[in-house]
């Protein structure tokens, strides 16, 4: 039974002033900002020696976009958590102005293409967040998120639509001269479609099992589907040789089934399969045996000069390298000596000029998300907000991981884009789509915390 | 539950920590390594922003710098007088390896140190150039020409140590080559210029003076004799004086050079006599009694089988362990297995001249930054003390006696001492290096000298030491 209580109380008219979330969010919004503005200063000085009108005031729209955009959630999202939104747009502001200090050694545009999907990007945000007032809705479209993602999944793969973009794996889909990544938006659709169908089916998944070698394993007539759009994503990741994402979507995967569920076995038997999958890769796709060579022997004579060798992952750490602890300073190192510094290696290029202590700022910026995120889980009232707020920070953050732990050699390479910092539309797109779903759910459970909203919880 | 929630976040939290603790490896601890790594053009292309250093001679003379330009290079490197100096500056290079000078002491010249970073970064907020520091050779000019232009057309080396420093005031090397071909900014030209001398026999890109070793032949005599004195006999130890010899449990015969006994008509050679007339076979019979330890002992003292920086790293001059008796017989007169730097037996020279005690030979002298402020001065480093003050006097005594009476009297040089020894050793059938191996003025040394001549045939007396002579007469 469900128990409203109105018990908003009576704050002095100071003390509400105080304690309104989208105020702190205006105050930090002004700090990134300018943040920002110095950091493009620097860039500009750094490079040219002078200062280029055109980049600030093109910074000044993107910032004008996220403050309308702010505008917007004081109307329809007022309990949000405030520090979501600043961080976002600083990390993609980040992102734009290393683009731009590249561009004007390689004398491209990409950082003001980059700028216009971030536009875009922020826009998609907006509809979602005028659009969606309850988190709640997407739960009754769960199956047509299942077909979406399988829809999405495999459009790559018809020929006449799908295209290589010159990479060996077949990831984009063309038209009408746009060309975009749909893997990046099956992830979030998957994330719904899991976390919907997970709670629904969770006392089932959860209760109703077999005993087997002492783990407890669910009945195949509750698990099937999902097991079923999962293989399926696994097998056309794996064609597409989209090896990246086919991790990213393992880790989701069983990321939520433990959230879900809380059985070890599934744990264990993910990582076993896991690791036959791996080894299966490494046996068969030349691909991989080729980016694990280079993972364990970067450095290597032989292999850097070979083309597609480790000379590119060798050149972003010695990128990093070269910056230090303290970094070279914007516009003062040489970021473009690594090929695909503003996609594939942002990181280093980043790293390079703003030193191990500015690189574990922007770390910080993610971790503000994620943890933000992941806070709907301890105080989030349903289990659907809880579900998909998790999954979502999850994706964020092993996202993040897997492109770190390729650059920095903990794991092979492979190819995922930096969430907000990496030059690409589609990625920018679907990262804000992201934050605009949490800040959703974040202003429900706040809500619903404010109404002492109490509802049977198993998470 | 929360308790799920709980593991998660611990997981994520080791996944960022595992990130962060990687990157700080590569930029924190890894980092210097990295930047060092040849492929990583990052610094070369931060050192042409910054105008790199002079070098000079110690005497200010100005023999290498940069000159600004306008190309994406900023400046082009600049050698004066470079088939003097080409072997001691090298030269530097964007496309090939810099050799040299501006090799050992690149990241003074090119201002990278780290006592240094705080001060450019101190210049750059206030927008000054920066620039990297200025070395001083320990090389004098004069010297420098001298032995350069004494050793003419002949394939060799000439090294002049200060001996009471242990700075080295000259050090030649032909043929030599002008650096200026090989730091020229044109990729394709320097390439070509380096591509010729590589395959020119007479190797001019090396420097002979301490990056090749060569049999010391009889100037090695001087360390057996020094050895000798160690080991407490005198200049009158005398042994047989047979005109052959027949080297202990081999067949191979060995002669002094001139065929006869030596000296010629005595029965007995003293040591005196044999360093004297340069003897072969009297100081085989002294290595073989004094006996591998022993020699080995004092080659080693002496700097054999040591590898020196100067900073240039010097070659390691050879007297192997372990010699069996015919072995040592040979090399008690500088064949079979000894081989030495001139350098090396510049050493030995500048050793026996200042009483035994070997000091670090040492190329620059001081370090300043580009305001003439001294950031590094050199000071005298004493290495070992290779042989007792009386040994060394002893040997000084029989050395100024090769001059005035012996096998060196070409070195003799009106109204100045000289003490030294000759050499020529066979390295095979028809090539010999021909040596000369001294010091002056004998009485209260200054200058300790080694020249080393490659040549078909002739003996150190005729051809090495008139351009050993030619440098001192010049220098004194």
């Amino acid at each position: 039974m469900a128990q409203i209580k109105n018990s908003v109380k009576f704050y002095g008219r100071y003390k509400v002033f105080k304690k309104n979330p989208r105020n702190i969010e205006f105050g930090f919004l002004l700090f990134g900002a300018l943040i920002s503005l110095c950091g493009l200063l620097c860039v500009d000085l750094g490079v040219n020696g002078f200062i280029n009108a055109g980049a600030i005031c093109a910074g000044a729209v993107f910032w004008a976009i996220v403050f309308i955009l702010h505008i917007l959630m004081r109307w329809r999202l007022k309990d949000a958590d405030p520090l979501i939104l600043p961080s976002a747009a600083l990390l993609n502001i980040i992102g734009v102005i290393v683009i731009y200090r590249i561009d004007l050694v390689n004398n491209n545009s990409r950082g003001f293409r980059q700028l216009i999907w971030s536009v875009i990007a922020l826009l998609a945000a907006a509809v979602i967040v005028m659009f969606l007032k309850n988190h709640r809705k997407l739960q009754n479209y769960t199956y047509i998120f299942m077909v979406l993602s399988f829809i999405m999944l495999i459009m790559p793969m018809i020929p006449g639509l799908g295209s290589s973009q010159g990479t060996n794996a077949t990831l984009w889909v063309s038209f009408f001269g746009i060309t975009f990544q749909p893997s990046e938006f099956v992830k979030i659709t998957l994330a719904v479609f899991f976390a919907s169908y997970l709670i629904a089916k969770a006392d089932s998944l959860t209760k109703v099992n077999k005993k087997f070698l002492g783990f407890r394993f669910p009945r195949l007539r509750d698990s099937a589907p999902f097991l079923l759009l999962w293989g399926v994503s696994m097998a056309v990741l794996v064609i597409q040789k989209d090896l990246g994402t086919a991790l990213l979507y393992f880790g989701l995967f069983l990321l939520m089934v433990y959230y879900a569920t809380g059985l070890a076995s599934w744990v264990v038997m993910g990582l076993l399969a896991f690791g036959g999958g791996c080894l299966f890769a490494y046996k068969y796709i030349p691909v991989v045996s080729n980016r694990v060579a280079s993972w364990l022997n970067t450095f290597d004579n032989e292999l850097y000069d070979k083309v597609s060798g480790s000379a590119q992952q060798a050149q972003g750490l010695f990128g990093l390298a070269h910056g230090g602890l303290f970094g070279t300073g914007l516009g003062r190192g040489w970021p473009a000596q690594t090929p695909l510094s503003w996609s594939d290696y942002i990181f280093t290029s980043i790293g390079e000029e703003i030193g191990f202590f500015g690189i574990m700022a922007v770390m910080f910026l993610y971790l503000i998300i994620i943890a933000r995120a992941l806070k709907v889980g301890v105080l989030g009232i349903d289990d659907f907000g809880k579900m998909l707020s998790v999954g979502l920070a999850f994706i964020i953050a092993l996202q993040v991981f897997i492109v770190i732990a390729g650059i920095t050699r903990i794991i092979p390479v492979t190819g995922l884009p930096l969430p907000f910092l990496a030059s690409g539309g589609t990625s920018i797109v679907s990262s804000w789509i992201i934050i605009a779903l949490i800040l959703v759910i974040t202003n429900s459970a706040k809500l619903q915390n404010k109404n002492h909203i109490t509802l049977q919880s198993n998470l | 539950m929360i308790f799920r929630l709980k593991r998660i976040t611990f997981f994520i939290t080791c996944m960022f920590l595992a990130i962060f603790i990687s990157v700080f490896l590569i930029q924190g601890v890894y980092g210097s390594e990295l930047n060092e790594d040849s492929r990583n053009k990052r610094t070369v292309l931060d050192s042409r922003l910054i105008k790199r250093g002079n070098i000079y001679s110690a005497d200010a003379k100005l023999l290498a710098e940069s000159v600004s330009e306008e190309s994406d290079y900023k400046y082009q490197r600049v050698y004066y007088d470079s088939e003097i100096y080409s072997h001691i500056t090298g030269y530097f290079s964007y496309s090939l390896q810099s050799t040299g000078i501006e090799l050992y002491a690149n990241s003074y010249l090119s201002g990278n140190t780290s006592s240094l970073a705080l001060s450019n970064l101190l210049a750059r907020f206030q927008g000054l150039q920066t620039a990297g520091n200025d070395i001083y050779l320990t090389i004098d000019s004069n010297a420098q020409k001298l032995a350069y232009e004494a050793l003419g057309d002949k394939i060799g080396a000439a090294v002049v140590l200060e001996v009471k420093t242990g700075k080295i005031i000259a050090m030649a090397s032909t043929p030599a080559y002008n650096a200026n071909d090989l730091a020229q900014n044109d990729y394709s030209a320097a390439l070509l210029a380096y591509q010729a001398a590589e395959e020119d026999s007479s190797s001019p890109l090396i420097n002979k003076s301490i990056f090749e070793t060569y049999a010391p032949g009889s100037t090695f005599k001087l360390v057996v004799a020094a050895s000798a004195f160690e080991n407490g006999y005198d200049e009158n130890w005398a042994v047989d004086n047979p005109a052959r010899y027949t080297l202990t449990g081999s067949i191979t015969q060995i002669k002094n050079s001139g065929g006869s006994s030596c000296p010629p008509y005595a029965s007995t050679s003293t040591l005196k006599e044999a360093l004297q007339w340069s003897c072969n076979i009297p100081f085989a019979q002294f290595a073989k009694t004094l006996g591998a330890y022993a020699l080995n002992a004092t080659a080693i003292s002496f700097g054999f089988n040591e590898s020196l920086d100067i900073p240039l790293n010097v070659a390691k001059s050879y007297f192997p362990a372990g010699l069996d008796t015919a072995e040592l017989e040979l090399s008690g007169f500088g064949q079979a297995n000894v081989a030495a730097t001139p350098l090396q037996m510049a050493m030995v020279a500048a050793t026996i001249a200042n009483g035994g005690q070997r000091l670090q030979p040492q190329l620059i002298d001081k370090i300043t930054d580009n305001n003439g402020n001294i950031l590094q001065s050199y000071s005298v480093k004493v290495l070992n003390q290779a042989i007792s003050a009386s040994s060394a006097k002893l040997l000084t005594e029989l050395m100024i006696n090769n001059v005035e009476n012996g096998a060196a009297s070409s070195m003799q040089i009106s109204s100045i001492k000289v003490a030294a020894k000759t050499g020529t050793a066979e390295t095979d059938g028809s090539h010999y290096n021909l040596w000369l191996v001294g010091f002056a003025p004998a009485d209260s040394p200054k200058y300790a000298i080694a020249v080393m001549v490659e040549a078909e045939d002739g003996f150190g007396g005729e051809v090495a030491a008139p351009v050993a002579k030619q440098i001192l007469e010049g220098l004194l």
